[in-house]
């Protein structure tokens, strides 16, 4: 049976239409087999003795959607005991976006409680290229929270405007605030512009960013030393 | 020379390659000329982590003793390797750019298509091992193409072995998984190795056919096994002929009980969540037509997206009634179909008309008629099938941008009201398993 005919059975038994005893059992067990091999090399992943690998591995599974018993228990022991720092919170960070326990850390109650009360703020990150037309873009800092995120900079005469799509769904509707760190370090983020027209059903929003006096060079280190976008009033 | 672990080093190290040697304006050339335009931060990120790796003089397959990279920033003739490697890197991104990132994305979904079509293996009973070992190498031997940028080289440690399109992907993973237990060091590249062109299909085909049919046969022999189809009774006890089916059995054999042993969790895992979808179909359909009729454009193309030409007719055909049924249906929205849609809506998930959309319908039923009549009107008078996206773009008279958005807007609203939904919802309006 090819792939085309496994999708064919399977569409028809969910959508409640008679199926093919042989053409079922053969659809399911190649999803099984591939859903097997999957599994497999995430566990040899999260094994492995190179600390990338295992940081890449758990950063996988983070973006997964759902998570498979044994690696949610390889992830559980990985962030509570890997040697390494990252391996360790990439782990702690996969478990959390699965809504499961963390070793060391108290229960969250309602379930994506933890992640629900940050769901007004999306920290992004900023990627610079210096290139004329584009000089900085922005994504989400941790991919799950924006993985179709994308922002682009746009100098153009009269204004600076930031060009953001695919923002999560919790955003639809409202009006942002960009916030920005003027200096390097560590210090809080202020806000620096907000978008005047609700973000679209798709995710879209223009945000013009008044400069007051400062170059395009001055906003793109701006965003470059930390840069978020919150939901007013949450 | 060898600069992975501390992110001063590769700092430097890219400063260094941009500053000195131009390095996007080298990684451009080469992707105009490989007809990859538009890639130049990709071959830029693989360039570094290539000058970053450590290059040992080895023994090749044919007893010359040589290095293989040569990316040596203090070297007379770095400017020619860098430009050598850039040639080559866009060239690989060119032909294996599209199954690179399908082993990905597929793997995201439990997938493993295009990676079935790279496997060189004529064992049946240790295909899964093989096929395990060949996903982990690509999957941690490097990030997604969208992620490969200078920031992300300037940040973010690679792998030992790391895969940087320096040869292509197939021989990689091959080569890699040949020497599993080195795996993490880099092949010896050889640089007879293929140069750029050819087409990726054909190179699919030429290494991977014996693999892919090895995989199905697998399958095909564990799914007509006696225990797969007690595992899977309660999925297919609608399914015809199951009894005669276990009839014609033949005798198991030891390879295949073990393949069962192996895949045998995720089986039953399969064919519950299959069960539980099934189950949800009708709830996704009610929050399509009772939720959504506070955005009639976006009820528009969820509906027609359930109607694609590339779902089989009958299927396409069942949903349809089942819409129909649910809006005559007083007992929809059923009182757990509005609390979860309430509770996303609390938590601004999802617009809150929808969840007041759903609890006008059950708190005031005499008004129901009124209510749906458009949706009941709009339901007969929409295509019964469309052929594509641009076709239900021309049906909206909009752009096929805009309906594009809109099918992820309703992906992701579903998926938020309930992963089952969101799940039904890509399974027939695109196509995903």
């Amino acid at each position: 049976m090819s792939a085309d005919d496994n999708r064919r059975a399977i569409g028809r038994f969910v959508a409640g239409l008679p199926v093919e005893a042989d053409a079922l059992a053969t659809a399911i067990t190649a999803k099984a087999v591939d859903r097997t091999v999957v599994i497999e090399a995430l566990l040899k992943g999260l094994a492995s003795p190179e600390r990338v690998v295992r940081r890449r591995a758990a950063q996988r599974v983070a973006r997964m959607p759902d998570v498979a018993p044994r690696v949610a228990a390889r992830l559980a022991l990985l962030a509570g005991t890997d040697d390494d720092d990252r391996s360790r919170e990439a782990s702690a960070a996969a478990l959390r976006v699965h809504d499961l326990p963390v070793p060391g850390e108290a229960p969250t109650g309602e379930l994506g409680s933890a992640r629900a009360s940050l769901a007004g703020v999306l920290r992004l990150k900023a990627l610079v290229t210096r290139a004329p037309d584009a000089p900085i873009t922005l994504v989400a800092r941790y991919r799950e929270d924006g993985p179709d995120l994308l922002g682009q900079l746009k100098d153009e005469e009269s204004e600076v405007r930031l060009e953001l799509s695919g923002l999560p769904q919790a955003f639809a509707g409202t009006r942002p605030v960009l916030r920005t760190r003027r200096e390097a370090g560590s210090g809080p983020l202020a806000q620096i512009a907000w978008a005047e027209t609700p973000v679209s059903t798709g995710g879209d929003v223009t945000i013009s960013v008044p400069l007051e006096g400062a170059s395009v060079d001055d906003l793109v280190d701006w965003l470059a030393n930390g840069v978020d976008l919150v939901i007013p009033d949450v | 020379m060898a600069v992975g672990q501390k992110p001063l080093e590769r700092d430097s190290l890219v400063s260094r390659l941009v500053d000195e040697f131009g390095l996007l304006r080298v990684a451009a050339d080469a992707c105009t000329r490989a007809g990859v335009p538009g890639r130049e931060q990709q071959v830029a990120y693989c360039l570094v982590v290539l000058a970053g790796k450590d290059d040992p003089a080895r023994r090749s397959s044919t007893g010359v003793v040589k290095r293989t990279y040569l990316l040596d920033p203090d070297a007379r003739d770095f400017a020619d390797q860098l430009a050598y490697w850039a040639g080559t890197i866009a060239g690989n991104l060119r032909r294996w750019a599209p199954a690179y990132e399908a082993i990905h994305a597929e793997a995201d979904r439990y997938e493993i298509r295009t990676l079935r079509r790279l496997i060189r293996t004529d064992r049946g009973d240790d295909v899964v091992d093989r096929l395990a070992d060949e996903l982990a190498v690509v999957l941690t031997g490097g990030p997604r193409l969208g992620e490969m940028s200078l920031d992300q080289a300037r940040e973010a440690e690679p792998a030992p072995g790391e895969y940087a399109f320096q040869r292509p992907l197939s021989r990689w993973v091959a080569t890699a998984v040949g020497r599993k237990l080195e795996w993490y060091a880099d092949p010896l590249d050889d640089r007879a190795d293929e140069l750029p062109g050819g087409d990726v299909r054909d190179d699919l085909e030429e290494v991977g056919e014996l693999g892919d049919e090895v995989a199905r046969a697998l399958v095909a022999r564990v799914s007509a096994l006696g225990e797969t189809r007690g595992l899977l009774a309660a999925a297919i006890e609608r399914a015809d002929e199951f009894e005669v089916g276990l009839a014609r059995q033949r005798p198991t054999r030891d390879e295949d009980a073990a393949a069962l042993a192996r895949v045998r969790a995720d089986l039953v895992h399969v064919a519950d969540e299959l069960r539980r979808e099934q189950r949800a179909l009708t709830g996704m359909l009610a929050y399509v037509v009772l939720a959504m009729r506070s955005a009639p454009q976006l009820q528009r193309v969820t509906v027609l997206s359930l109607r694609v030409a590339t779902i089989e007719r009958a299927v396409i055909d069942a949903m349809a009634a089942a819409m129909r049924a649910i809006i005559d249906d007083e007992l929809q929205p059923t009182p757990a179909l509005v609390e979860k849609t309430r509770k996303v809506a609390d938590r601004r998930l999802i617009r809150e008309s929808r969840a007041t959309a759903l609890e006008e319908l059950r708190a005031a039923p005499d008004r129901r008629g009124a209510a749906l009549a458009p949706v009941a009107r709009q339901l007969v008078d929409l295509p019964a099938i469309v052929a594509d996206i641009s076709s239900i773009a021309g049906f909206e008279q909009t752009k096929v941008g805009i309906v594009t958005t809109d099918r992820s807007a309703a992906a992701k609203e579903l998926t938020a009201v309930d992963t089952l939904f969101g799940r039904a919802f890509r399974r027939y309006a695109m196509g995903m398993t």
